[in-house]
């Protein structure tokens, strides 16, 4: 059954501040991260270096390196799927952060192989020319970074949004973990070429023990936990019901379901293990408060990957990689609660509604649609409303051409707000699942009403 | 919150660079000294330099042998017209990014200590190499009383000249 009772507010509270604790935590040991690597250049006493010109293009060349580096491995760890930043930022959360490290590092390491060919070309008396060629022919290692560094420079240049949205999510995907050959390039010319990390001394230990620690948690919690798990569950599909055109709800069964630890809100990656469509990781809500023995997605018909599920068949063995993402009752600040979903935004609303605490009569949710016959799961919403005694309001038509607000042209004409849906005063957890610059708005509004930055929800998907 | 993260991310990332950087500068004025008490006995390279400093803290391989080295350097400077200690200089081998010039110093018909006069044409990069390899070249040397020892990874180019000019002074030796 679900719950139909709240905790005081303190508990809510009290939740927030500590994980709030842990996500600052975390940040602040991975910009240290970066920090620890600079100062072990400078411990190995490179700041010596810097008393001359060509010392200091060379100095700022190797700490450019050194950083780039750090901040790989930062990207690999946010990309990791481990539990600890999943639990405090969320997997969604650490992938933006993650995207948003990749410029930087190219820039990085485009600054570090420059500034060193000035400085050592500065410090022969040569031309940046001759340097160059000086160093190509000083062995295999150096010419395998430079080849890291072609790929790293490939690897941006598809990650740019532009280009990923004209590349089909795969072809992208396959590019990306040329990363993965770009950093085990880069690594023989780190140790052979700079003193810094010369046998026997303490910061070549760190430098190894920092790249082992990276590759065993992506080996780990990306490779080996969702195998394991996909072995062990054994998850199959039961039934698959289309609840509206091109709109299905799918059924699954495996074994040991419970020990998942499933919650509400929270997202898998699944792959639909028919020949066809193995190959292809769709990142699905859950829809339902997982029971014991089942999980269950609502998913739409948006391409043609998702066309095919459509037409999937009972009995489908699914791998899994997950749960992942804390777009759950383990986000909340507040005791009220506020559920916005639009689209198929609104399976992971009807799950969030059957799973979270929150006192009879204390919560809202709205449902926002063009039309009426694409307010996705209305029945089993409205009928879990009335069980726990939640506001509905479903809020559609077309939205407003004077200027771009997430609510329909009827509702901003009359001047209302996302306060307007909510009793006088209260600071809800605001939930919100949508398409992305619909969500944008709805959080824009949230903030516009004054609520703290903790209280407020969304869950982007991205692989 | 966000002010908290930042605030605690800037005074973290400050103290381990302070922290850095004041083990950094500290090695450096004990190198001086030690470059001071050895110009005496050989030109002064910042490579002996580190020679000088790297036996001294090899406690933990080879204690036995290395300490009977140790003695064996300061016999030879001074005693440099004994007979029982003498020292064959090899042939000066080029290579890519400059040259070496391994002298060893022979006593009671076993090589006793091998110094290197190191030149480099890379600047920054080639010497943080020497001094890195150079130490560890020497101590398999010893070890194994003959050129046939191992290269230093990532120190090709040094290793192939220093194990060229050791054999050149180890073949004047008779050794």
């Amino acid at each position: 059954m679900p719950p139909t009772v709240g905790l005081p507010a303190s508990t809510y509270r009290e939740r927030a501040r500590k994980r709030l604790w842990a996500a600052d935590a975390l940040t602040i040991v991975l910009v240290t991260s970066v920090a620890v690597a600079v100062a072990l250049f400078l411990s190995d006493g490179g700041a010596a270096g810097f008393g001359s010109f060509a010392g200091m293009l060379t100095s700022m060349g190797v700490i450019a390196g050194l950083a780039a580096m750090d901040l790989v491995l930062v990207m690999f760890l946010l990309s990791a799927r481990v539990p600890i930043i999943d639990r405090t930022i969320g997997q969604d959360k650490a992938l933006l952060v993650h995207g948003s490290l990749g410029e930087p590092i190219l820039y990085l390491l485009l600054a570090h192989g420059a500034l060193l060919l000035l400085g050592y070309a500065a410090t022969e008396g040569i031309s940046p020319v001759a340097e160059a060629l000086s160093l190509w022919a000083s062995g295999l290692d150096l010419r395998w970074a430079v080849l890291s560094l072609v790929l790293f420079v490939l690897v941006a240049g598809t990650s740019v949004i532009a280009v990923k949205r004209r590349l089909p999510q795969e072809i992208w995907h396959g590019i990306h973990l040329l990363t993965y050959a770009a950093v085990a390039l880069s690594i023989p010319h780190q140790f052979s070429l700079s003193g810094l990390f010369a046998p026997g001394t303490i910061q070549r230990w760190y430098w190894i023990a920092l790249m082992v620690l990276t590759g065993a948690a992506v080996l780990t919690y990306r490779v080996l936990l969702p195998t394991i798990r996909s072995l062990h569950h054994q998850i199959r599909i039961t039934r698959v019901t289309e609840v509206a055109p091109g709109v299905a709800t799918i059924d699954m069964t495996g074994r040991d379901v419970e020990r998942l630890n499933t919650r509400a809100g929270q997202y898998f990656i699944w792959r639909f293990l028919t020949p066809d469509l193995w190959w292809q990781p769709h990142p699905f809500s859950v829809s339902a408060r997982p029971t014991p023995t089942s999980l269950r997605i609502t998913v739409r018909n948006l391409g043609a990957g998702t066309a095919k599920l459509m037409s999937i068949r009972p009995g489908t063995k699914v791998a899994i990689e997950g749960p992942y993402g804390i777009f759950t009752e383990a986000a909340r600040a507040s005791a009220q609660v506020l559920l916005i979903g639009s689209g198929i935004g609104n399976s992971p609303i009807r799950g969030l509604l059957e799973d979270l605490t929150f006192p009879y009569g204390s919560a809202t949710v709205i449902l926002r649609a063009s039309r009426p016959n694409e307010v996705y799961l209305l029945d089993e919403i409205s009928a879990l409303c009335e069980q726990r005694g939640a506001r509905l309001f479903v809020l559609t038509g077309p939205r407003a051409t004077w200027n771009s607000s997430w609510l329909p042209a009827s509702a901003v004409a009359s001047g209302y707000t996302m306060t307007s849906y909510l009793p006088p005063g209260q600071v809800p957890d605001v939930y919100v699942c949508g398409p992305l610059p619909w969500t944008d708005l709805v959080l824009a509004d949230a903030r516009n009403a004054g609520f703290p930055s903790e209280n407020i929800h969304s869950e982007r998907f991205a692989l | 919150m966000k002010t908290r993260a930042l605030l605690g991310s800037g005074v973290a990332s400050l103290s381990i660079l302070v922290l850095g950087w004041q083990l950094g500068v500290q090695p450096a004025t004990v190198q001086a000294g030690t470059t001071v008490s050895s110009t005496p006995t050989t030109p002064a390279t910042s490579t002996e330099t580190t020679t000088t400093t790297d036996t001294d803290s090899d406690s933990d391989s080879g204690s036995d042998s290395d300490s009977g080295s140790d003695s064996g350097t300061s016999a030879s400077i001074t005693t440099e017209s004994d007979i029982s200690a003498v020292s064959y200089t090899g042939v000066t081998v080029e290579h890519e990014y400059g040259s070496v010039t391994v002298t060893i110093t022979v006593a009671d018909g076993a090589v006793a200590d091998a110094t290197a006069e190191l030149s480099t044409t890379h600047g920054d990069k080639s010497e943080r190499i020497n001094t890195c390899a150079v130490p560890l070249l020497r101590e398999e040397a010893l070890q194994a009383q003959s050129a046939e020892i191992s290269m230093i990874s990532g120190a090709t180019y040094t290793s192939e000249a220093y194990l060229e000019s050791l054999q050149s002074a180890l073949d004047q030796a008779g050794l």
